[in-house]
């Protein structure tokens, strides 16, 4: 046999070679000096490549966290299935509200937990004294949204409580100043279509708003908090059983595929958020950098100004803090208003707002010409639970 | 049995993670790309994981490099993200960080497909799995990984003799 290439060496330092083509180098090589040299040599090679590649896991950002696995991977008593009742025939248009809103929840849940990092523990005299100081705000805030009956909506109750179906004005608002005084963490939320007219304007909190302690850390916006959110939004979708799941033994049927791509466009909105990876979305980012859009523009909300914003590609991250009095951070996620017009036609999520402030959420976001509110104490394990749901 | 995002992730993401890192020297930006490769395998669950979400990284990754506005942006993050590095010893610090400097510049001196390849193995995967995720025919992937290591080698080396002069 001729000379064993530096190919069919490495191949063999990796273990690579079938049986055959081994057997016959490693009689070549057991003849042959000089290639049972150059295999050794091949060897230590890869060795001392596989070290120097490691000397590259020590870069200057490791301090940064990796986002933990466990939000993605949502198990699933069974139980939690039956929690939502609705009439069947409406079960997929709910399902798919759901899953919008599940979404969004994990959204909030991550601002949520984000805030409840950088947050101390409010007093719970201080929270219900600021709460009951302005019913009126409350119920303005939720007349703005009023929910329009004709649409069915869906309560989700995760833990214990149990919620109509249909929330008026003002029980929403009562709702959210009993939750508001209470041990945040036993999370209800309503899902519900709102009327969509006088919810078309920028979102306007008038909930009062305890103060947090500033920490130092609370000073950066964590952009990649829109970015982790926005991922995991997509595998909550994904876990719909109108999308079904893959199967390589028995193919999905066309009606399935063709739900699959509804949804993928749904997801493709949000999946826009993530980076912008072409250059028509590094024109679109571009544009919103250059105020060239009209939702994407900051908030206007009176009493506060924005202090910092961010943008990744199509969500931006805005932190508003107050003008006077005490020190009260809104942190908001916004999608860009580009998005909104093309997207409203295509039944998709086109806008989210995430309002948190101490433990309290409240989600508005935008789909087929309607728009969509959810509030309460989005706690963690509410959210895995609706999830499950949506599995 | 369906796509279950949780296990792909559990499975791959560290090791996606690593790697992009070790290609773009860069951690922030190596987990976003890995992000929106787990948000694309949602939308178009793989049959065979691994290599594709590698091949998608690698995509990715080549689509953002040809765009500059794209890059522009992460100048910014990165520069910012630089301020919350942690410290360490001095001494060990800078001899670590001149270590990765070096294999950076050695890598840099190879070929992109050869790069691919070389940190593909290093995630451990096999031939077939490297045939998957590059387009390249299995037979070549060794011959491949013989020009590739011996390259990073024979640059970093070269690297370590130049500063060893300077200092002498």
């Amino acid at each position: 046999m001729s000379h064993v290439d530096d190919g069919t060496l490495h191949a063999l330092v990796d273990d690579e070679l079938d049986a055959q083509e081994r057997a016959s180098v490693e009689a070549h090589l057991a003849s042959c000096g000089d290639c049972a040299r150059r295999f050794a040599e091949a060897t230590a090679m890869a060795r001392q490549v596989t070290t120097l590649l490691g000397a590259l896991d020590e870069v200057p950002s490791a301090g940064r966290a990796v986002p933990a696995a466990p939000r993605v991977s949502i198990t699933t008593p069974d139980a939690a299935r039956h929690a939502v009742s609705v009439p069947m025939r409406r079960r997929a248009t709910v399902i798919r509200r759901l899953a919008i809103a599940a979404s969004v929840m994990l959204v909030a849940s991550v601002s949520y937990q984000v805030g409840r990092q950088r947050e101390a523990p409010m007093a719970a005299a201080q929270d219900s004294s600021t709460a009951a100081a302005t019913p009126e705000a409350l119920a303005a805030a939720g007349a703005a949204t009023s929910v329009s009956g004709a649409t069915a909506a869906a309560v989700v109750a995760p833990a214990v409580t149990a919620a109509p179906p249909v929330v008026s004005a003002g029980e929403r608002a009562a709702r959210l100043a009993t939750e508001r005084t209470s041990v945040a963490g036993a999370g209800a939320a309503a899902v519900g279509p709102v009327a969509t007219s006088a919810t078309q304007q920028p979102f306007v909190p008038s909930v009062p708003m305890p103060a947090p302690p500033a920490a130092e850390g609370a000073r950066q916006i964590d952009t990649s908090v829109a970015r982790r959110a926005v991922a995991v939004q997509g595998a909550a979708v994904a876990r719909m059983p109108a999308l079904g799941t893959y199967d390589a033994a028995s193919p999905p049927s066309e009606r399935a595929m063709r739900m699959r791509r509804m949804e993928g466009q749904l997801n493709s909105v949000v999946v826009t958020g993530v980076q912008a990876a072409t250059a028509r979305e590094a024109q679109k980012a571009a544009a919103d950098a250059a105020g060239d859009t009209g939702d994407a523009r900051p908030l206007s909300i009176p009493g506060y100004r924005m202090s910092e914003s961010e943008s990744v590609s199509s969500v931006t991250v805005r932190r508003y803090v107050p003008e006077a009095g005490p020190t009260v951070t809104l942190l908001i996620v916004q999608a860009s208003g580009k998005a909104t017009a093309r997207d409203a036609r295509r039944d998709t999520v086109s806008q989210f707002v995430v309002t948190t402030v101490d433990g309290q959420s409240i989600v508005r976001w935008h789909a087929k010409e309607r728009d969509y509110e959810l509030r309460g104490a989005l706690a963690p394990d509410s959210l895995v639970k609706l999830a499950t749901l949506l599995r | 049995m369906g796509l279950d995002l949780g296990s792909l992730f559990r499975d791959y993401h560290e090791s996606l993670v690593r790697m992009l890192t070790r290609r773009t020297g860069d951690r922030g930006r190596a987990e976003e790309l890995a992000q929106e490769t787990f948000a694309r395998a949602v939308a178009a669950p793989p049959l065979n994981p691994r290599p594709w979400l590698f091949a998608v990284a690698l995509n990715l990754l080549r689509e953002e490099g040809r765009n500059a506005a794209t890059r522009e942006r992460r100048l910014v993050l990165v520069r910012d993200e630089e301020h919350v590095a942690p410290y360490e010893q001095p001494d060990e610090a800078y001899e670590r960080e001149e270590t990765r400097l070096r294999v950076r510049a050695a890598l840099a001196e190879l070929s992109e497909r050869d790069r691919d390849v070389l940190l593909l193995q290093a995630e451990g995967f096999d031939y077939d799995e490297i045939a998957q995720a590059t387009g390249l025919a299995r037979g070549a992937i060794g011959t491949t990984l013989a020009r590739a290591r011996k390259r990073l080698h024979e640059v970093y080396t070269q690297g370590e003799g130049g500063n060893h002069v300077a200092r002498g």
